[in-house]
């Protein structure tokens, strides 16, 4: 984005909860997992620390959830994304519960909560055991679900969200490569390395991964129209790109224009012949290219 | 008990009610009139209490329990006293005939014939003495004047029936059983020894299902019959139901303990599954009848299999010399002479078989079946035809043709001979699963290489084609230079990530759990690396032994001995990567200890006819090794001269003499002495006692003395490379002590032995990488892609290495399978694909890659920065 004039600026906010664990082995694991989710928002994503919170053990209490969405509810602008991870152990007989320190509450419950908040985007990311079961009464207009399962039934041990925090720290989750991590690359990075590790061990697959984005139908990774809300969705906080050099800037509204006319091209793909398709995108790519190297150019020059 | 008595097949097959299973239909069977059955039930319980009671009664009983010897005597004192009553001469006929006195039996029968014509029973007997010697035109005549005698009369009319088939005179012997089926649907049939005729002559025209059906009614009712059980064994065993006929012939023997056609129907319905059990029952039966013809013949068919020619010759001479007429027996010695190419006695025995019989197939189905076992595809097509041509409804010749032919590549022409067979006999569950298989190969995608038509299932061929193809060649160029051989192609290969469909494929059945390849000279098939659990075998190994096979048997025209194909094999494993092959694991150490090591000359006889569990795994390391002494005390000039002698068809005896220069006993002597000193130094118990305290050291924490300890296991049994193995335990303490050198120096030496430790070549390619041998990070790495072929992060780390080493080639199967593999960072494995490419020298394979880089990611800018110097 590109910034002349006073704006008002997005932002993002996270709430982290991690439940109750029961034995030594799943605290260390929920810790590592609650830990690391922290730091990839703060030092890779660009949150403020003050905007991230982790609600861990004692901490998860219902009066502590509570005050936690009223701090939300006064940081939040209409403008501003909220993801909420849920790192724990969750049961989806009847209604899904996440299991917290005293009584739990419902998806239902958190579906209120999160109705409470004046914010533009919510994204959960919720990789306990049964969290296919939260998925109906979450889902809705601007919000993007993902669950580490596709029902309460499946109620096994994931290992979905260790893959999930991976997508927040490696590269490779980058798909198309613009230095940020979408909420739907994450997604997909994580559903492929849930499938690895079933099809390397040799075990049943006792999880499935979804996604309900903008109050959708839920879906997989293998989903023939990428969702959309997800798709632009990132975790890196939108921080503008300030610069006074008229002439950069010109360079950088023209490579905008080009990675539009991708995109539609792309996206047009089916209703073009083949090597027309092929033509028309090598010649926008090389300008791309080329509008790369004098974008860079000028930078040095600066 | 045998539960459900339907002839089952083990899918889909024969329903509801039988009919003629090809051509024409017949009416429904009387059997299935329920009043008929009420009717005959009563007849079946009849018996005559005061009979039981006399000498003779006793003595019936006594040989129909398998008193055989004490039965004898009595029962000849009361035929030869003018009792002629047809249980006593029955009896008196089965004593004698299993005990193996035929000669006795005919000649005593002959004389109470002609001293008394009229005497059926007795005429009966002599005329099937005479039919078990071969006598046949004396057993008609026998047969024929007692054809419509009211109590022996239809067993005549059986055995004549028999006899005509027996010389090919088939119409004949069709309308004999055809009266006797029209008896029992009319109901003139209803004793029970009667109705034991009429379900075998349904069972000679292809009745199945009836003959089952009447079978079942027959042991129900008369269930101290202990001949009913055995053909009732007989049948379901021919139409593939073995669990269902072992039990009928453990029926048999509960009744009668040592009727020697029960053990020898166990002794061939367990030979493949319990090879120790069949050799039992043979002994037993042999014990009770060292003549029984047929005995013999089975042993001889198992000696021809392991090519121990002149013992297989012994036991069809105690054949013939009872029946010189055997066209079973003959049919072997013809099969025999071809193998050993001796085309004269092949031609005279040929054509003594067909001058008895000249419609006798099964003399072809022998000669297919022989064939097929020596690998020789082709030659066992040929017959199976020729089966056909004398026989057009033996299907199962048909099923041997289709079989062979598609183990020689035709299989379009095997698939549509299948088919017909499958039609003509629908119980045949080997073609049933074959042609179901074949069906499923639309799953599968096949593409042709520069020297092999694959095939690779859809679900995982993208991922697996770099590799495999890569390594296909690699084996075709090296082994045909090596051997100075380019076998004959197309050469097909195909691969199953299903094992049963495998077995399949290879065996027609599901089931044979520790097999992974198998080869047919123009065709080599295994098992998929994701058919099994991760890590239990390696599937670039077991493809390098199977195309061996390829060059070994096609040099040799199929004409290589068992042992030394399997033996060449493994030894090429162990020079195709280091590491592969199987080293000496536990048991062979067992076996070489315990003297279990077989003589050249009856090597074969380990793959072919085992005599304890791991005998077949033994002979497979025996005969690698006998590989490696040749090699290193001959030279592979050796080896070379070797398989030319045996493309010439020469024994083994003259095979060593003329290449090496020894006797077989020489040889044999100084191998054995070389295995002895290879393992001298290796105590077991002490073995097992060192990793033991290497690893109670370890968990006390005291490491120096595990390392110790550990090093003294390695420098034992260094080949021990199975679980808790002292490789792995000790690199894991040097790496804990950080001694990364010394950790290296062990994972290198454990990669040496071990072709299956994925974790530890893993950990070697990363010291190895550290430590900046980005070579020897690479080679260790590959070679963890041929235990675990789908794992992202080793194609991912060795693409990076080759990159670096500008191995272009290699890097580019990297990506290729990454991208196969889904990697998630598609874009990534694009560009770098291109870069290979572009490497390569291939400018149009690196600008489509690019630009589908690019098409995912467009501001990635390595891959603009590739672009532009392409398209400049």
């Amino acid at each position: 984005m590109l910034l002349f004039s006073t704006t008002v600026l997005a932002d993002s906010s996270a709430l982290i909860l991690r439940g109750v664990a029961g034995d030594e082995e799943h605290a260390q694991k929920f810790t590592k997992w609650s830990d690391e989710t922290r730091k990839a928002l703060v030092d890779k994503f660009g949150f403020s620390a003050d905007r991230v919170t982790v609600l861990a053990d004692k901490m998860t209490a219902q009066a502590e959830i509570k005050k936690a969405f009223a701090t939300l509810k006064s940081q939040l602008k209409p403008l501003d994304t909220l993801f909420v991870f849920f790192i724990g152990h969750g049961s989806g007989e009847g209604d899904y519960k996440f299991n917290i320190f005293g009584p739990d509450f419902t998806a239902a419950d958190y579906n209120m909560l999160l109705s409470s908040l004046s914010v533009g985007r919510i994204v959960i990311v919720n990789g306990t055991n049964s969290s296919g079961a939260a998925m109906e009464a979450l889902a809705g207009k601007n919000r993007v679900i993902i669950t580490a399962t596709r029902s309460g039934q499946e109620g096994n041990d994931t290992v979905f969200y260790e893959y999930f925090l991976e997508a927040l720290q490696k590269p490779e989750a980058d798909e198309d490569k613009d230095q940020k991590i979408s909420v739907w690359e994450a997604f997909k990075y994580a559903s492929a390395g849930v499938d690895r590790f079933y099809k390397q061990e040799g075990r049943l697959v006792t999880e499935h991964p979804q996604i309900s984005d903008n109050g959708a139908e839920k879906t997989t990774a293998a989903a023939k129209e990428v969702p959309l809300l997800a798709r632009t969705l990132v975790f890196q906080v939108d921080r503008p790109v300030v610069t006074n050099d008229p002439k950069l800037a010109a360079l950088l509204n023209e490579k905008k224009d080009l990675e539009q006319k991708i995109e539609a091209l792309r996206i047009g793909k089916s209703g073009i012949p083949e090597p027309e398709y092929e033509k028309q995108m090598e010649d926008l790519l090389v300008q791309l290219a080329l509008k790369n190297q004098q974008i860079k150019a000028q930078e040095t020059k600066k | 008990m045998k539960g459900n008595v339907g002839l089952r097949m083990v899918d889909g097959g024969c329903e509801g009610k039988l009919q003629r299973v090809a051509g024409f239909l017949h009416p429904p069977s009387a059997i299935r009139n329920p009043i008929f059955l009420l009717l005959l039930l009563p007849l079946l319980l009849v018996s005559c209490g005061a009979f039981w009671q006399t000498d003779a009664g006793r003595a019936v009983e006594l040989a129909r329990t398998g008193k055989y010897s004490e039965a004898a005597p009595a029962l000849e004192s009361a035929v030869n006293g003018g009792n002629f009553d047809p249980k006593v001469v029955q009896s008196l006929y089965h004593s004698w005939i299993r005990q193996g006195e035929y000669q006795k039996a005919r000649e005593k029968f002959e004389a109470w014939a002609a001293a008394n014509p009229s005497a059926a029973p007795v005429r009966l007997a002599a005329g099937r003495a005479n039919g078990l010697v071969g006598n046949y035109d004396a057993a008609l005549a026998h047969f024929n004047t007692i054809l419509n005698n009211p109590a022996v009369g239809i067993a005549a009319q059986f055995e004549r029936a028999k006899v005509l088939e027996g010389t090919g005179k088939r119409d004949q012997a069709n309308m004999a059983y055809q009266g006797i089926i029209q008896g029992f649907q009319s109901g003139r049939i209803r004793s029970p020894g009667d109705l034991l005729y009429a379900a075998r002559a349904m069972w000679a025209t292809e009745y199945f299902h009836d003959a089952n059906d009447l079978l079942k009614v027959v042991t129900q009712d008369d269930p101290k019959n202990a001949e009913a059980f055995v053909f009732w064994g007989d049948l379901l065993a021919e139409k593939y139901n073995e669990p269902e006929a072992i039990a009928s012939y453990r029926d048999a023997l509960k009744i009668d303990p040592r009727m020697p056609e029960a053990h020898l129907g166990l002794a061939k319905t367990t030979a493949l599954t319990d090879p120790e059990t069949s050799s039992k029952e043979i002994d037993t039966l042999l014990e009770t009848n060292p003549n029984f013809i047929d005995a013999h013949l089975f042993l001889a068919d198992a000696l021809i299999s392991s090519t121990q020619y002149e013992k297989a010759e012994q036991e069809i001479t105690k054949a013939t010399a009872v029946n010189p007429n055997s066209l079973e027996a003959l049919s072997l010695l013809a099969s025999m002479a071809f193998v050993r190419n001796n085309k004269a006695e092949f031609d005279k025995q040929a054509a003594r078989v067909l001058q008895i019989n000249p419609a006798y197939s099964t003399l072809y189905v022998t000669m297919a079946d022989n064939c097929e076992k020596l690998r020789l595809y082709k030659e066992a097509a040929n017959f199976a035809k020729e089966g056909l041509r004398l026989n057009p409804r033996d299907f199962a010749a048909m099923s041997q043709l289709g079989v062979n032919l598609l183990r020689i590549g035709e299989e379009e022409e095997g698939r549509a001979t299948l088919e017909k067979a499958f039609k003509g006999d629908p119980f045949n569950v080997l073609n049933k699963n074959t042609l179901t298989l074949m069906d499923s190969f639309e799953n599968f995608d096949q593409f042709d290489i520069p020297n092999f038509k694959v095939k690779l299932h859809k679900k995982e061929s993208a991922a697996l084609r770099p590799y495999v193809t890569d390594l296909l060649e690699r084996a075709y160029n090296t082994l045909s230079a090596k051997y100075h051989f380019k076998p004959e192609g197309p050469i097909t290969f195909e691969m199953y990530p299903d094992h049963a469909d495998f077995a399949v494929r290879t065996f027609g059945l599901p089931g044979i759990g520790g097999i992974l390849g198998v080869s047919f000279g123009k065709v080599f098939v295994m098992d998929s690396p994701t058919s099994r659990k991760p890590d239990s075998f390696n599937w670039g190994s077991t493809l390098w032994h199977e195309f061996t096979h390829i060059i070994t048997l096609q040099m040799t025209d199929n004409h290589i001995p068992r042992w030394f194909s399997e033996g060449l094999s493994v030894y090429e494993e162990r020079r195709g990567f280091p590491g592969w092959g199987d080293d000496l694991k536990l048991p062979y150490l067992g076996a070489i200890k315990a003297k279990k090591l077989l003589p050249v000359a009856q090597l074969d006889d380990g793959f072919m006819r085992p005599k304890y569990e791991e005998q077949v795994l033994v002979s497979y390391y025996q005969a690698s090794i006998l590989c490696d002494f040749i090699d290193m005390k001959y030279g592979f000039p050796g080896i070379l001269k070797m398989l030319d002698l045996y493309k010439q068809q020469k024994p083994t005896a003259d095979v060593f003499k003329e290449a090496l220069g020894t006797s077989l006993e020489d040889f044999d002597k100084q191998f054995f002495a070389w295995v002895d000193e290879k393992v001298k130094g290796i105590e077991l118990e002490a073995f097992t006692k060192l990793l033991e305290t290497g690893d109670e050291a370890m968990q006390m924490g005291d490491l120096d003395m595990a390392v110790e300890i550990f090093k003294k296991a390695i420098a034992m049994y260094p080949e021990y490379t199975d679980a808790h193995n002292a490789y792995e335990s000790l690199a894991d303490i040097y790496l804990k002590k950080g001694d990364k050198k010394a950790a290296t120096e062990t994972l290198k030496q454990l990669m040496t032995y071990s072709e299956t430790s994925f974790k530890g070549t893993v950990t070697l390619a990363g010291l190895l990488q550290e430590n900046g041998d980005t070579a020897g990070a690479a080679r260790a790495l590959e070679a963890a892609m041929y235990i675990r072929p789908l794992d992202m992060e080793g194609h991912q780390k060795l693409g990076e290495l080759l990159m670096n080493q500008k191995q272009y080639s290699g890097a580019a199967r990297e990506y290729e399978t990454l991208l196969a593999l889904n990697a998630p960072d598609r874009a990534g494995a694009y560009y770098k694909l291109a870069e290979a490419n572009f490497g390569q020298g291939n400018r149009q394979d690196a600008r489509r890659n690019v630009m589908k880089a690019l098409e995912i990611a467009p501001s990635y800018e390595p891959a603009q920065e590739l672009l532009l110097k392409l398209v400049r």
